[in-house]
């Protein structure tokens, strides 16, 4: 460890001849508080499963991921996870095709109505088609048994293909994003050629269009693969009243059922070792893909390109793209608003049933509600603030320092990326709950450490695309200029990339308002969040509450999403 | 005497060694450019005057106080070293206005604020500058962001200040008008400026000195501009300086030929100065606008292949034994002896040439 450090230090210093400057101080505070916050939680995971005590202990491992139940777990998680991908992508790559190519009217309305899934949980959508499509008590099917006289529900959400559907529902605009952009890109001569040259248009979308937007659906599609296989809300959600667990919902049963003992938290941790596995395979098939398909076709300026004739399709394709998004986008959320304003679930959708009481209750009379939304708030503030600046210390350290090690950092910082949220609750349990004389467990502060390590890579990326903006001669500029470091970067470093820095906030604070799958597993008595609140009031029962409760979260995020996106619109007001 | 003086100063990157161990003296009110092909090191050379990078050996004085040397564990940090810069992308704070962005090294420097003002604007009126003050660098172009940095390089020094290309970015026009003012700056001002480009056309225009470096980061010539063109230290100088054209030349005592491809051509009437010291094995080495085209039949035979019009004069291409060279001839003059036509014998006659060794 001392021969590492000291040839940390040998690398060109750039400014200053200080053995230990500003630069290094930098460098060292961002390393030690990304091992604490991130490292350390990942090594405890792994060291608690394979030791008991300092012996090496592969039986628990063994004995974990042998179990049936488990087993069926790790299928069940695969399964949906390859359903939602295929399903997803499919359905982005539909509407990207017809946004970005064809000459389908209301462009601009559909892609408002696209980036709608990307604000809310989709354990809102969750419990919205549970609304619905609960077996006995959902709306829908309730209508459909009145109707028909049938004893037996028209559709049963609390499937798995219940829970593809909504998963595929909240992630396909990961794809449609990813291909769009890459469409808008794409040189439009190199379809026109090929059409000049006597080739058919499906030809042509077949042979010239989807191979070069390949990649962009490849690392579209490992987004939803991703976020699929470590999604928490939505099998929650649908998936346990109906014994259907996926490694996610497993490991929290785990950890809920032991009621924090070690056994438990050693047996959630196994789990989690085999979660994380999943994710890094698929991990490393994106790499696999992304690496063989490689053009440099897709240029950085956008082009107008060809729009592709619908004729007489375009009415039936508009009918048919815009009944989807109400279906995916409108209805979830009408439903969890109009629940929130009734007497109780299950008395029919009419104005005389509607009331302001379940607001009055949450907002007033519930002090765990009142307790959550503070707590929410304090952690999506607190958060915001913290991690959007040790991103920009990060950031300014992996390209401005660049010492020695700068690929370490980076790692390190990008690292909570491929760990999903409920292996990290684990780590941060293993560490923060006595493990070095600290115990912060039940307390707002493990949620916070947990918050800070789950959304530092958003933090980094963010602070390092506005820092790669600000070139090191304006930093020089100002040396010269009688300057010293620390006022370059007071001076003309931080006013640049302050817009950044407000974005940055923002991407932190609106997931974090919404979090659940880490406080899931870290809340305390006194430390709900909103998530955890609403997510345990619907699991009470107390549905029209829960859905109340939703209708304030979604407000809280409209708002948020507003300020976001005035302040990057208004990149003047520096 | 020298306001900055380098002395044997290397700079590495790693084990890439970028300049080695170069010396160089800077006298106090000249303006000197530094040249050389691009990632020749000038702007390495730069950096480490200014101390944004460490030297690994020597020492650099500015007014015969040691600023950098590594062996006396010295690194004066660059916001104490009294330089203004100018840099190659300008380097204007988009976040100030442009009086703002003149006023921070006044500022920085702890001017009362009265006078900082005084000076800011006398500095903006100096470019030409005084209407845009209020605005921000964004609404400026590309002349008028350079025309800000150079004030406020003159307000953060007003003895030193170093260029790095600073006017390649502009156009020819532009570039010509800023040379001038540059110029005129360092005359009426009385500041020491070193400009370093890789444009040996602006370099001559504005210096009184001027340094050629090569692509290993050494000094191949120092002097001054008509100096160093009439008189190059060596083959790579004269290419770089200009086109060049290059005939091989064997040596028998004081007699030169000419080896052509296919035949031999005594150089008699040619006055060039040979040292003794130089080999057999020679090159001769003359610009396209100082040699010409002759009618007589003595003299260097010579084809002319290609005449290619080109305004204000005539360009050739002449074959002269099997070697072809450029030849270029002011249109009048071409007018008044005849225009060659393309498959014409001709002689030829070199006015300046030089010689060097293969």
């Amino acid at each position: 460890m001392k021969y590492f450090l000291t040839h940390l230090f040998k690398r060109e210093r750039t400014m200053g001849d200080r053995k230990f400057g500003l630069d290094q101080g930098l460098f060292l505070l961002s390393l030690v508080i990304l091992v604490v916050t991130v490292l350390l939680p990942v090594l405890m995971i792994v060291i608690r499963t394979f030791f008991k005590g300092t012996q090496l202990d592969w039986h628990l491992f063994t004995q974990v991921i042998m179990a049936p139940e488990n087993l069926s777990s790790i299928i069940n998680t695969v399964r949906i996870a390859f359903f939602v991908t295929l399903f997803g992508t499919i359905l982005g790559l539909f509407y990207a095709w017809l946004i970005g190519r064809s000459d389908i009217p209301l462009k601009g309305v559909m892609k408002a109505l696209f980036t709608i899934p990307y604000m809310f949980p989709p354990f809102f959508g969750a419990m919205a088609w549970s609304l619905m499509l609960a077996p006995r008590s959902g709306y829908v099917n309730k209508l459909f048994m009145q109707i028909t006289g049938s004893t037996s529900p028209l559709l049963n959400i609390n499937t798995i293909g219940g829970i593809v559907f909504v998963e595929t529902c909240y992630y396909f605009p990961f794809v449609f994003l990813q291909v769009v952009s890459a469409l808008e890109r794409m040189d439009p001569t190199l379809e026109e050629s090929a059409r000049i040259a006597g080739a058919g248009q499906w030809y042509v979308i077949r042979k010239i269009t989807l191979p070069l937007v390949l990649p962009a659906i490849a690392a579209g599609a490992m987004l939803i693969l991703i976020s699929s296989l470590s999604h928490f809300g939505v099998p929650a959600i649908l998936g346990f009243s109906n014994n259907i667990f996926t490694l996610p919902t497993k490991i929290y049963q785990l950890i809920n059922r032991s009621a924090g003992s070690f056994q438990g938290i050693r047996e959630g941790a196994a789990l989690s070792i085999l979660l994380v596995v999943v994710v890094v395979a698929a991990l490393y098939l994106q790499r696999l893909v992304l690496k063989t398909g490689h053009y440099d076709i897709i240029k950085g300026k956008s082009m107008r390109p060809m729009l592709i004739k619908l004729r007489g399709a375009k009415i039936p394709l508009l009918t048919i793209s815009l009944l989807s998004l109400v279906v995916i986008v409108v209805v979830p959320l009408f439903m969890i608003l109009i629940v929130g304003f009734l007497k109780a679930y299950g008395l029919p959708l009419s104005l005389k049933n509607l009331t302001l009481r379940n607001y009055q209750y949450i907002l007033g009379q519930s002090k765990m509600v009142r307790d959550s939304i503070v707590n929410s708030l304090f952690l999506s503030v607190s958060s915001g603030v913290i991690t959007m600046f040790l991103g920009v210390m990060i950031a300014y350290v992996v390209i401005k320092v660049r010492p020695k090690g700068k690929g370490f950092l980076e790692i390190l910082s990008l690292l909570p990326y491929s760990i999903p949220g409920i292996v990290l609750a684990i780590g941060v349990i293993l560490v923060w709950s006595g493990a070095f004389k600290v115990n912060l467990y039940n307390t707002i502060w493990i949620i916070l450490i947990a918050y800070i390590a789950r959304y530092v890579s958003f933090a980094m990326k963010s602070a390092s695309a506005s820092l790669e903006q600000v070139h090191y001669s304006l930093e020089e500029a100002a040396r010269s200029c009688g300057a010293t470091h620390l006022q370059s970067l007071r001076d003309i470093t931080l006013p640049l990339i302050r817009p950044g820095m407000i974005a940055g906030f923002f991407l932190i604070f609106l997931p974090a308002m919404r979090e659940l799958t880490t406080s899931v597993l870290l809340y305390g008595p006194f430390t709900r969040t909103l998530g955890v609140a609403i997510y345990a009031i619907n699991s009470e029962g107390n549905t029209v509450q829960a859905s109340a409760l939703a209708t304030v979260a979604i407000a809280i995020i409209v708002v948020g999403n507003l300020a976001l996106r005035f302040i990057t619109k208004d990149r003047k007001g520096l | 005497m020298a306001i900055v003086a380098m002395k044997d100063i290397t700079v590495q990157y790693g084990k890439n060694i970028v300049i080695d161990s170069l010396s160089l003296e800077v006298e106090q009110g000249e303006t000197l450019a530094i040249v050389g092909p691009s990632s020749c090191g000038k702007t390495t050379l730069m950096r480490a005057l200014c101390g944004f990078i460490k030297i690994s050996k020597g020492t650099i004085s500015i007014k015969n106080t040691i600023v950098s040397s590594p062996a006396a564990r010295v690194m004066v940090p660059p916001e104490d070293r009294r330089i203004g810069v100018v840099f190659q992308d300008y380097a204007v704070w988009p976040h100030l206005t442009v009086i703002e962005n003149i006023l921070y090294p006044l500022k920085k420097r702890r001017v009362e604020k009265n006078e900082a003002r005084e000076r800011a604007y006398a500095a903006l009126a100096q470019v030409k500058m005084s209407d845009f003050a209020q605005r921000l660098p964004s609404q400026l172009s590309g002349g008028q962001q350079q025309r800000v940095a150079l004030a406020r390089a003159l307000v953060s020094s007003s003895e030193l200040i170093v260029l790095d290309e600073p006017i390649t970015n502009l156009d020819a026009k532009l570039r010509e008008e800023m040379a001038y003012e540059i110029r005129n700056l360092q005359q009426t001002m009385g500041v020491t400026i070193i400009y370093i480009t890789h444009d040996q056309e602006t370099a001559m225009t504005i210096s009184d000195r001027m340094i050629i470096m090569d692509k290993q980061g050494r000094i191949r010539q120092l002097g001054k501009p008509e100096e160093i063109w009439n008189h190059p230290a060596d083959r790579d100088v004269y290419t770089f300086l200009g086109v060049s054209n290059f005939l091989p030349l064997e040596r028998d005592g004081r007699n030169l030929t000419l080896i052509g491809k296919h035949n031999r051509q005594g150089l008699q009437g040619l006055s060039v100065p040979i040292s003794d010291a130089m080999g057999n094995n020679l090159l001769l080495a003359s610009r396209p606008m100082d040699i010409r085209l002759e009618n007589d039949r003595e003299g260097i035979q010579a084809v002319v292949k290609r005449v290619t019009y080109l305004g204000n004069q005539f360009d050739y291409i002449v074959e002269v034994g099997g070697h072809e060279i450029r030849v270029q001839e002011d249109s009048l003059e071409a007018f008044r002896r005849g225009v060659p036509v393309e498959g014409e014998n001709r002689s030829i006659r070199f006015l300046n040439p030089a010689i060097y060794e293969e």
